[in-house]
């Protein structure tokens, strides 16, 4: 077994073995730390996919921005003392067969289909690329990211403002 | 051609067309316009078909003898596979005799039932009942074929029935008319088996089967080589004929109707059961004269019956004391002689005897009839005497039918009853002679002392009925009068080569009526063995001498008898009353009076055993019919329980579960509508997952 | 690794998340399981780029893969607002209990 096959079982059992345990943990700041790590693990996934800038961008962003934000969010709403109701609920019998179905639709669709799979070649550094892209081909789309994160910044503060002085 | 054509049709319809009209609106009639009119009404068209009947004979008088026999043909009947009847009507010898006879006879006696029937309350449905029995009757001898001879047939029997029980308040002449219209029931059996058997073997000779006489008639020499069951089939054709002959006619055994048909008024006896119906059998083997001479057992039979018919009926009619009842015997008896001439192939003489008895009976009957109105309904001869004084012209008329049925010399009895013997003899056989030979001498006994008991002598009835007893009015004894005439001058139609005539009557009829002595030899070629028929005789040999000696034995013996009645009931009751004493004369004579006890037979071996299976028959009926009634209830009733439950648990259930099922599937739907987003996500996908699986497994 | 191999990791996480989404009361949860789901459907950009690639090995999966990012960033952010700002009205955030948009 290649090195790059090691790490990919490691990782993609640190992705499941963790989000299993954001899914189905009782305790919600579990859920939190372990999504912290899950996002860890799909960085490690980017390496090894090639996407070296793509890794750094999760977890700065991703991880230490968003999870964070979602622990924030988390210690503050007070819940965490609140354990689930485990009893089997429609909603629970429901997910299941919901995800089971999913995971099992999509399976079978992986096995059915064919890609022009193209043996990958050499990896290299992507940042050049991806920003040449980024402000060549992507130009619209990058425009529109900015205004969107102009707007969301704008529209959180008016909530919690809103909120304050209500 | 033509008249005749275009009139004969017309004579047995008017009649149809009479009842028609009286039956309707006879009542209407007789309420507002009273008997007279009526009973016109019911005559007109008895006397308008008389006309055309008589002008009709002496059209055919002017035709060729070869041309003479006439078929009508009017419409299509029956056209069913190989059958073919059509209504069609033949006029020939034989029917111009038949329908101058009914016609002129009925006539006769329509106008004497106008007298005879005065003052009853249903004098209207009376005459269409005659005009309704004529025109059947004219239809029998008309008919070209089997059918509409049969059609006739059948007409005549319900019309006997419905006159027999005219006055069927008494419930005595209902029940004479049942036994009439029963008795013929059965040989009318015999009719149809007859017939069914000819169009079943007919069919096999040629396309179309019309039971048209003439047709018949040429294929009767195929006929008589085929066999049913074994037996020569005009044989047993033949017998089933006859045996319907057996029961129109009267003969044995089939004769116990026509006794208890005296129940009805006279003129129904006289036109019916002394010219025409019971004489319809006699009829019907003058025409079917074909058949019969290549059936020589059946002729055997025939005559076996016929003299013993003629025989007994007249042994029977000596020891009666209803003046009707005597009659009917004698009636009998002479059918019985008629049969015997058929029997022997002397066919035309059979159709002459019954052409001068229908004279001769109609008249005594008639006679009957207006002595027993004059005494207020009284019939028992016992209590009459002395009538000639009151009732001259009726008496007179009386006698000299009586003098025709005795045979007296010149009379027509005399030529038509002689040339019977005379074939029986030369024909048949000697022991057939003497057998009608005898039967003559009782029959001039009965009724010269008929005769005498009624006419003569001194008066039995009370002071009362004497006092009212009168000569009927002219309408009532003309037509008697006319009739007794009649019975003395027509045998001179006749006159027999042997006495010096040309047989004319013998010679008219001969086109269709051709005698035994005549017909094989004649008419069938190569099929006939003329061995097979009767014996054929030698025409030219001369038996003159032994006819007049026959013709000599025969007056002498019946004078004879006559001279005996009135010895013993004229000149010398007290020998009459001393011989009845003795004891063997005594059982005789009841016996006689009984009529052999044939009813009490026919009670006790048919009626009984009838009427026991109907016992049976209706017990079981009712057993089974009620079984099956109350089985059915039975069932009905836990059927429709078992039902019920099915139907409330099944029904109930479907109603019940069709609304469970909605609650739950509505229920189950109802979550699309969750306010919970999750729930939506999930159900989304949920379905997203099941149409994408169905489009992979339909599509992909 | 093979393709396969990318996918049907990315396709567990995804069921994963459902699961989770569906079935925890607590919004925050639910906004996790989002977080999750969202990261699945980059690894598949992500391994598409790198196995299936366009035209003259451009890396549109990765482009995309941050444009991801970047919008799972505003989202959380402005759910958690939203969060936050019900936490202070209703003192709870049981996601079952949130109905006041129900008819």
């Amino acid at each position: 077994m290649e090195i790059a096959e090691l790490f990919f079982y490691l990782f993609s059992a640190m992705i499941l073995g963790l989000g299993g345990i954001v899914a189905f943990s009782k305790n919600l700041l579990h859920s939190a730390f372990a999504l912290f790590f899950v996002l860890f693990g799909i960085a490690g996934f980017y390496v090894l996919l090639g996407g070296d800038f793509l890794a750094m961008v999760q977890i700065m962003v991703y991880a230490g921005g968003v999870c964070v934000l979602l622990i924030f969010a988390t210690m503050l709403s007070n819940d965490i003392s609140q354990p689930e109701k485990s009893n089997l609920s429609f909603q629970t019998v429901l997910s299941v067969i919901a995800g089971g179905g999913f995971v099992l639709l999509l399976l079978a669709a992986f096995e059915k289909t064919t890609w022009n799979v193209v043996v990958p070649g050499e990896m290299s550094a992507t940042t050049n690329t991806i920003g040449k892209l980024l402000l060549n081909e992507y130009i619209l789309p990058f425009e529109v990211i900015s205004f969107l994160l102009l707007a969301a910044m704008v529209g959180a503060i008016m909530l919690v403002k809103k909120g304050e002085n209500s | 051609m033509t008249y005749i054509q275009s009139v004969i049709p017309w004579v047995p319809i008017l009649p149809l067309f009479g009842a028609i009209i009286l039956g309707l609106f006879g009542k209407k009639i007789y309420d507002a316009l009273g008997e007279n009119v009526t009973g016109i009404l019911g005559c007109l068209t008895p006397v308008i078909s008389a006309v055309l009947a008589f002008s009709a004979f002496f059209k055919m008088l002017s035709v060729e003898t070869a041309d003479r026999i006439i078929q009508i043909p009017l419409a299509e009947w029956i056209t069913v596979a190989d059958l073919q009847i059509e209504w069609t009507f033949r006029y020939d010898p034989l029917s111009s005799v038949m329908i101058m006879i009914v016609t002129g006879i009925g006539t006769l006696i329509h106008i004497y039932a106008m007298g005879y029937m005065h003052k009853d309350k249903s004098f209207w449905r009376f005459f269409s009942y005659m005009n309704l029995f004529l025109a059947s009757m004219l239809m029998l001898v008309l008919g070209d074929n089997l059918i509409m001879m049969f059609l006739g047939w059948e007409g005549v029997g319900l019309c006997s029935y419905l006159l027999i029980g005219f006055w069927f308040s008494e419930e005595a002449n209902a029940v004479a008319g049942k036994k009439a219209f029963i008795v013929n029931r059965i040989g009318d059996l015999g009719f149809l088996v007859g017939i069914f058997l000819m169009i079943m073997y007919s069919s096999q000779l040629g396309d179309s089967v019309s039971l048209s006489f003439g047709e018949m008639q040429s294929q009767i020499g195929d006929l008589s080589q085929m066999t049913f069951w074994g037996f020569p089939l005009l044989e047993v054709i033949g017998l089933c004929f006859f045996i319907g002959a057996m029961g129109k006619s009267a003969q044995i055994p089939l004769y116990v109707w026509l006794p208890d048909a005296m129940a009805g008024p006279t003129p129904v006896s006289a036109l019916i059961h002394a010219a025409t119906m019971v004489t319809a059998g006699v009829y019907m083997m003058g025409r079917m004269y074909f058949l019969y001479s290549l059936a020589p057992n059946v002729l055997g039979f025939v005559s076996l019956i016929a003299a013993l018919t003629c025989f007994m009926s007249a042994t029977i009619g000596m020891a009666q004391f209803d003046i009707k009842k005597v009659l009917a015997y004698s009636t009998v008896s002479q059918l019985g002689y008629m049969f015997l001439a058929m029997s022997v192939g002397a066919f035309s003489a059979g159709i002459f005897h019954l052409l001068t008895h229908a004279a001769f009976k109609a008249a005594l009957f008639m006679g009957s009839g207006s002595i027993i109105v004059a005494l207020h309904h009284k019939q028992d001869m016992r209590e009459m005497g002395g009538l000639w004084k009151k009732m001259p012209w009726t008496s007179g008329a009386f006698i000299a039918a009586t003098f025709a049925i005795m045979g007296f010399p010149l009379t027509s009895g005399f030529f038509s009853k002689d040339e019977i013997l005379w074939k029986a003899f030369i024909q048949g056989s000697p022991t057939l002679w003497l057998v009608g030979f005898i039967a003559a001498g009782i029959t001039s006994f009965y009724m010269w002392r008929l005769v005498f008991m009624t006419f003569f002598g001194e008066n039995r009835s009370d002071e009362k009925t004497w006092e009212h007893c009168h000569e009927q009015p002219k309408r009532t004894y003309v037509p008697i009068v006319i009739l007794a005439i009649a019975a003395i001058t027509l045998g001179f139609l006749n006159v027999p080569h042997f006495l010096g005539g040309h047989s004319n009557f013998t010679e008219y009829l001969s086109p269709v009526v051709k005698d035994l002595s005549v017909a094989p030899a004649e008419h069938f070629q190569n099929v006939v063995d003329a061995a097979q028929g009767k014996e054929v005789l030698e025409t030219h040999v001369d038996h003159t001498a032994l006819e007049w000696t026959l013709m000599v034995a025969s007056v002498a013996w019946t004078l004879f008898t006559a001279f005996l009645a009135w010895f013993f009931y004229m000149k010398n009751p007290k020998a009459r009353e001393y011989i009845m004493s003795g004891i063997w004369a005594q059982r005789i004579f009841t016996i006689l009076n009984n009529k052999y006890y044939v009813d009490e037979f026919y009670e006790m071996a048919v009626l009984t055993p009838i009427r026991k299976l109907f016992q049976f028959l209706a017990a079981f009926d009712q057993m089974v019919v009620d079984g099956l009634v109350n089985f059915a209830g039975f069932l009905g009733r836990h059927l429709s329980a078992f039902i019920g439950l099915f139907d409330q648990n099944i029904v109930d259930g479907a109603v019940n579960g069709a609304a469970w099922s909605f609650q739950t599937g509505g229920k189950g739907f109802s979550f699309l509508q969750s306010s919970k987003i999750q729930t939506l996500i999930g159900t989304s996908i949920v379905i997203f997952i099941i149409v994408i699986v169905s489009f992979i497994l339909y599509i992909g | 690794m093979i393709l396969e191999g990318y996918l049907t990791v990315s396709a567990v996480l995804f069921a994963m998340g459902l699961v989770m989404f569906i079935s925890r009361r607590n919004s925050v949860a639910i906004l996790m399981a989002v977080e999750l789901i969202i990261n699945a459907a980059a690894i598949n950009f992500v391994a598409f780029s790198r196995f299936v690639p366009s035209a003259e090995a451009r890396l549109d999966g990765q482009i995309f893969a941050i444009f991801i990012i970047i919008l799972a960033t505003a989202e959380a952010v402005v759910a958690l607002a939203i969060v936050l700002a019900l936490y202070k009205e209703k003192k709870h955030i049981q996601a079952d209990q949130l109905v006041g948009l129900h008819g």
